[in-house]
């Protein structure tokens, strides 16, 4: 087999195991693989990445494998997460989900991490925002979204700003990072003022 | 049941809502197993008190989907019977409510309306209910009265659901809105 031909195989591979569960324009947020804990566990560890996710843990193979497993059997989760695919690129390229999940106060905590570098600032993480807002908010019927993001971080504080999130509030000295304490700005969005956007 | 060891949950007129005491599971198994008292929750298979003790354990998850609570009567100083929420829907807010008074002699007194009456603003103002609903079999004019008189309306009728004394028989679905509710209350 040539490389070209084997590469060709292995995306078509790659298609076949990818289930969109919320199609977007240039992504779509898929159900988990394992085919990509390797490349999850890749994210997780990247220096430049796991900078602005917080990860402070050095995460091995087998832990990040096991994060695909299969749910215990329960009811109701209290989080939930997507692989953001790129469709151009035919790529996994970060993660998205609801953590927190309160199901009876009905509120959730976004969060986002495009684990490509290149992608950034290409608009990624405010697109699939979106789809998951939407989702949260007309699937699972929540009446709140929560995200929390930390001053160095000003991608994240201006995605939010553009989603129409609204300042709760700040968290004095929240998280330690490289050495300094920084804040945590609080960001909230109500499924009543993102009805009134998508008219 | 000394006051201060009874674990009250939610209070009522005459009667109390506690968490289910596995102590209790044999007063249980008789209500449950009570010909008079399972006519028409159709329980056809018997119970045991080790069934009983199984189905508790098995109440582990949060959120919880079903929630029951035994009825406490003040002033007989005893348990009366069973309210229950089952099947309870976190997105679609809604939950199947559902009342037993065990103790055949206490009839006819409305004690399960107030009971029912508790569990349902229980339902509206604590879990973020919209909708509760309940059903009850057309001969069983005893839990029609009690739907009623708490304000739940006849929503579908399923014929010849269930087989009843050798015949099948209607089943009545009841519901009502937290909306219609909050009006009811004002």
């Amino acid at each position: 087999m040539t490389e070209e031909k084997k590469d060709k195989e292995d995306k078509e591979e790659e298609d076949d195991d990818v289930f969109p569960f919320i199609k977007g324009d240039n992504i779509d947020l898929v159900a988990g693989n394992s085919k990509w804990a390797n490349l999850s566990c890749k994210w997780r560890n990247d220096p430049k990445v796991r900078h602005y996710a917080r990860n402070i843990w050095p995460q091995t193979l087998e832990e990040v494998r096991k994060r695909f497993e299969p749910l215990p059997d329960k009811q109701m989760r209290d989080s939930i997460k997507f692989t953001i695919y790129h469709k151009q690129s035919k790529r996994p390229i970060g993660r998205i989900g609801f953590s927190r999940i309160d199901w009876v106060n009905r509120n959730a905590n976004i969060f986002a991490i495009i684990g490509e570098p290149e992608y950034w600032g290409k608009g990624i993480a405010g697109e699939a925002s979106k789809l998951m807002i939407n989702y949260g908010f007309t699937e699972l019927n929540l009446h709140k979204i929560l995200s929390g993001v930390f001053t160095p971080n000003k991608r994240s504080l201006r995605a939010a700003e553009k989603l129409g999130f609204e300042k709760e509030g700040v968290l004095k000295e929240e998280m330690y990072v490289d050495g300094q304490y920084h804040d945590v700005h609080r960001f909230a969005l109500f499924k009543r003022d993102w009805k009134k956007k998508d008219e | 049941m000394e006051k201060n060891t009874r674990l009250t949950f939610i209070e009522g007129e005459r009667i109390e809502l506690l968490p289910i005491n596995p102590e209790n599971v044999k007063i249980h198994a008789r209500w449950e197993n009570d010909p008079k008292a399972r006519l028409y929750t159709r329980n056809v298979f018997p119970v045991s008190p080790e069934d009983l003790k199984k189905r508790l354990e098995q109440d582990q998850e949060r959120p919880k989907r079903d929630i029951f609570f035994e009825i406490y009567h003040k002033e007989l100083d005893k348990i009366v019977g069973f309210v229950e929420f089952h099947n309870i829907n976190y997105i679609n807010n809604a939950a199947y409510l559902s009342v037993l008074i065990g103790e055949k002699e206490l009839w006819g007194n409305y004690l399960g309306t107030e009971a029912a009456k508790l569990m349902i603003k229980y339902g509206f103002e604590e879990l973020n209910l919209v909708k509760i609903t309940a059903s009850a079999l057309r001969p069983n004019k005893g839990a029609c009265r009690i739907i009623e008189s708490i304000g739940m309306k006849l929503e579908l009728v399923l014929k010849n659901q269930v087989y009843f004394d050798g015949v099948y028989i209607d089943e009545l679905k009841f519901c009502i809105f937290r909306e219609e509710w909050e009006q009811m209350n004002k």
